[in-house]
């Protein structure tokens, strides 16, 4: 046998016509799908605030764990030179449980960002698509 | 089949107007079930795939930037369908008794020395490795156009030329160890 047979029995595949249903099955998919509603995209305008809101409790979260380290380092004295403004936002954040919130939002953001990232990656692997 | 229908009826969709997509299936339900038939040998998954095929040309009908013919970019869409389904079939033994079966065959009944041969050839077209078995199905279903391969996988030619060569190779070895010779079958 040489390639030249290999190249023969190739062209001997029989041509297969599509059954008459095909073309209705493929138009009832197409109808379904047109119907389906489209995915909802992530609402950034809207979480957009929340998310600075989450930057600024995170920042503050960090500072006032800083400053407690600090403070339990120097046994009872507090040495970080920080603005008295910023002290007074600290301590009212720390007393409304700013930290517990900022640690909410972040732990939040991150699940949801690692939850879009597996359904992009899946989504990527199903759509295999060319450009 | 007019380029021009399929970027009318490509326009009629995008437009809103779904019913246009049956004339770009009804153009292109024949070449698409039967490049899926070449890439799975089975008449009933064929229509599966090609179905599943048109149903992501319909999703992404938006990419096709119109570079390229619309029937290039569809082969495309279609070919990435059905290369994952190859991917998803492993490459199989052929089992003793087919081949025991084909040279045992009656050598004066032809109909039934051709089906033998034909699922011979199914067989160890299936036993190739999915590299090897998609570029062959692809380069005689394109009518030994290796730039046409080339565009429905997303290769470079040159890949494809190396691809061909070794995957014909090694079906002919393939072939030659299942005792089947076009040749012998003509003298016969």
């Amino acid at each position: 046998m040489t390639l030249d047979d290999v190249d023969r029995l190739f062209s001997d595949y029989r041509e297969i016509t599509p059954s008459p249903m095909f073309l209705g099955r493929v138009m009832d998919s197409v109808r379904r799908e047109a119907q389906a509603l489209p995915p909802l995209a992530f609402p950034w305008k809207w979480a957009l605030p929340g998310l600075v809101g989450a930057a600024i409790a995170a920042f503050l979260f960090v500072g006032v764990t800083v400053q407690l380290i600090a403070k339990g380092a120097a046994d009872g004295q507090v040495t970080l030179s920080m603005p008295s403004g910023l002290i007074g936002i600290l301590d009212a954040a720390r007393a409304g449980g700013a930290g517990w919130v900022a640690t909410g939002i972040i732990v939040s953001f991150v699940s949801a960002s690692v939850a879009t990232r597996i359904v992009k990656h899946f989504q990527a692997i199903t759509n295999n698509i060319p450009d | 089949v007019s380029a021009a229908d399929d970027e009318a009826d490509v326009e009629r969709v995008l437009a809103g107007d779904i019913s246009a997509f049956e004339g770009l299936v009804r153009r292109w339900q024949r070449p698409l079930v039967n490049l899926a038939y070449r890439f799975c040998l089975d008449r009933g998954r064929s229509e599966e795939m090609a179905q599943e095929a048109f149903l992501r040309a319909y999703r992404s009908l938006r990419q096709w930037r119109k570079e390229a013919a619309f029937s290039t970019w569809l082969f495309a869409v279609a070919t990435n369908v059905y290369r994952s389904k190859l991917r998803a079939i492993p490459a199989r033994m052929v089992p003793l008794e087919e081949v025991t079966q084909l040279k045992d065959s009656d050598p004066f009944d032809s109909r039934l020395e051709d089906e033998d041969r034909d699922r011979a050839v199914h067989n160890a077209v299936l036993a190739l490795p999915a590299r090897y078995r998609e570029v062959l199905v692809l380069f005689y279903f394109h009518g030994l156009d290796i730039a046409a391969t080339a565009r429905s996988l997303g290769v470079p030619e040159g890949t494809v030329k190396a691809r061909l060569s070794r995957g014909k190779e090694t079906l002919r070895n393939r072939l030659v160890g299942l005792g089947i010779s076009p040749l012998a079958q003509k003298e016969s």
